[in-house]
């Protein structure tokens, strides 16, 4: 299903061009036109990825990988078609190595509990840092108490980078079996430098998952580069639906792996006494699949693929280049973090005003932005705040709007700080 | 109905929650708390009790300035009405924050509280902002 942005292949992005087919962004909020800067939570879909999913289900719709007529034959291959599309997404070495779960939580404990439990042994180390999502803490607290797995922290730096020597450290002793970081923080925006982290576990003879729910969205991943073990993603930060995410493994890591859940579709062959599995990655995927949303990610896919990525990062560092900028001139406003790399995500604390007080303003000039702990309660402590707010951007988001947020930013502030 | 900045962030309002009238502990007081997880919000309320009635009430809030207010205003009322009739009245905060609309001629503490939560209605993520302090109230009650 072709879903492109027409011939857009510039270096620059035709920002005019790409709102024109979310079709959300003419909605008001209100009475106000939406200014959407909570693309990190969640981002607004195009119309590509609306029309794949709706045309499936009016024309071209069966279960997958069953019925021997034509409706699901085709069905089948337009879902698995996606397959092929993700591993050339991330550059895995095979369409095999491409699992579908309902989203990065999903995809992480299948890992916590497939790896974590049927392959590393009690007494082995997972290392997460300070700066994780819960998604990427909790799988692996519930891995520790359930299978005797040490969970270490390694720290960040006031500057709200991984400290490549808390890694080093905890992985000194050689007992360590999975290093998962983040690709990028949802909260501070920071890129973490995944080579050295690979290069790093692999030498004290570690395995790496990256979460990179966030950084997928931002930059080209090419998992063969990275020498990464598992990276996952979840579809609806990537301009897809809901409900789909993906895990992609080394192939020799799936084949060890034990099934995640058991049912239909994931099985050789069933009888009472003896059951035997299907084929990686087929094996993790245990009943009938989200095949609407998954070919809705194949659409979103396809549409970030036509715009780039070079020009998507591009556009994103001035956005928060910007963005950084200008908040510089509001008092007592604080940035969460100064990463060196850095995506589209600004958190900020306002002094003498709460991040809930602020988002309410925000949100009665139309501008939506995230306001809380942000899924990162350890980080909170960490910074010794209790709250952010938090402004994300996207492929739709302009300067304009950034100097409307500004603006809004500094009247709340006004009528909150006396 | 829509409300804007100065309907919701009256001056009053801030006001209260800057410079609250009775934050603060009771030594020897009993003490309840509410958090929300979500945000990291939190309050404690500490009572004291003479002959059966609530004397005294202070609260520590860490909130937003909906919640301080909210905590500062039931802290204050605690000690004033008995508790049948805070309870009355905290069923009343509610309606009002389902209604968005705040009974007309309510006076001192209690026509506040009512004022804050008709300004909060329409933003239903916020409820529990308002909502949170009378939690805590209530496990304070609870406890001695
Ligand atoms: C860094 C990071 N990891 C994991 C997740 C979880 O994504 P999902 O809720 O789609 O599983 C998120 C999104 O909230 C995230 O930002």
């Amino acid at each position: 299903m072709g879903a492109g942005v027409s011939e857009v292949a510039a270096p620059v992005l035709d920002v005019a061009r790409i709102r024109r087919d979310f079709p959300i962004l003419s909605e008001t909020v209100r009475g106000k036109p939406l200014v959407f800067l909570d693309s990190a939570a969640s981002a607004q879909k195009p119309v590509q990825v609306i029309e794949a999913m709706t045309d499936t289900m009016r024309r071209q719709y069966a279960n997958v990988h069953r019925g021997l007529h034509w409706m699901s034959e085709r069905t089948s291959d337009a879902y698995e078609g996606v397959r092929d599309k993700v591993a050339r997404l991330l550059n895995a070495a095979s369409r095999d190595e491409i699992v579908f779960t309902r989203n990065s939580t999903e995809a992480i404990n299948l890992v916590a509990h497939s790896y974590g439990r049927g392959v590393m042994t009690p007494g082995q180390a997972v290392v997460i840092s300070e700066m994780e999502h819960h998604a990427n803490i909790v799988p692996w607290q519930m891995l520790r108490d359930a299978h005797g797995i040490e969970l270490r922290v390694a720290k960040i730096t006031d500057a709200g980078e991984l400290d490549l020597d808390s890694l080093a450290s905890l992985l000194a002793d050689g007992r360590v079996g999975l290093v998962a970081l983040t690709h990028m923080s949802n909260v501070l925006g920071t890129i973490t430098p995944a080579e050295t982290i690979v290069s790093m576990a692999h030498a004290a003879g570690a395995k790496v998952l990256l979460d990179g729910s966030q950084a997928v969205v931002h930059r080209r991943v090419d998992v063969t580069a990275l020498d990464v073990d598992f990276y996952v993603f979840t579809g609806h930060k990537l301009y897809g639906p809901t409900g789909i995410g993906v895990l992609y493994g080394k192939h020799a890591l799936l084949e060890a792996m034990p099934p995640f859940m058991g049912g239909g579709d994931m099985i050789g062959t069933v009888s009472f006494e003896h059951t035997t599995w299907a084929e990686v990655p087929h094996k993790f995927e245990a009943g009938t699949p989200a095949i609407i949303e998954t070919i809705g990610l194949g659409a979103a896919i396809d549409y970030v693929e036509a715009i780039g990525f070079d020009p998507i990062s591009a556009h994103e560092a001035a956005l928060t280049d910007h963005a950084l900028a200008r908040l510089a001139t509001i008092d007592g406003l604080n940035v969460l973090g100064r990463a060196q790399q850095r995506g589209g995500v600004i958190s900020f604390t306002l002094d003498g005003a709460h991040a809930h007080d602020v988002a309410t303003l925000l949100d009665q000039s139309g501008v939506a932005v995230r306001a809380g702990q942000h899924c990162a309660e350890p980080l909170m402590r960490r910074l010794g705040i209790h709250s952010s707010a938090r402004a994300s951007f996207g492929v739709y988001t302009t300067e304009q709007e950034i100097d409307h947020f500004v603006d809004a930013l500094d009247g709340a502030r006004r009528l909150l700080v006396a | 109905m829509s409300t804007d900045a100065t309907t919701l962030y009256q001056d009053w309002v801030l006001a209260r929650a800057r410079a609250p009238l009775h934050a603060g502990r009771i030594a020897g007081g009993v003490t309840g708390v509410a958090e929300n997880r979500s945000c990291g919000d939190s309050v404690r309320f500490w009572l004291k009790r003479q002959d059966g009635r609530v004397v005294a009430a202070r609260h520590e809030t860490e909130g937003c300035a909906i919640c301080q207010a909210s905590a500062d205003l039931i802290a204050g009322l605690a000690a004033g009405l008995n508790e049948d009739r805070l309870a009355t009245l905290w069923e009343e905060a509610c309606g009002v924050l389902e209604s968005g609309v705040a009974p007309a001629g309510r006076q001192g503490d209690a026509g506040m509280l009512l004022g804050v939560f008709a300004g909060v209605a329409e933003y239903r993520a916020r409820h529990r902002c308002a909502m949170l302090p009378y939690q805590a109230y209530e496990q304070a009650a609870r406890a001695g």
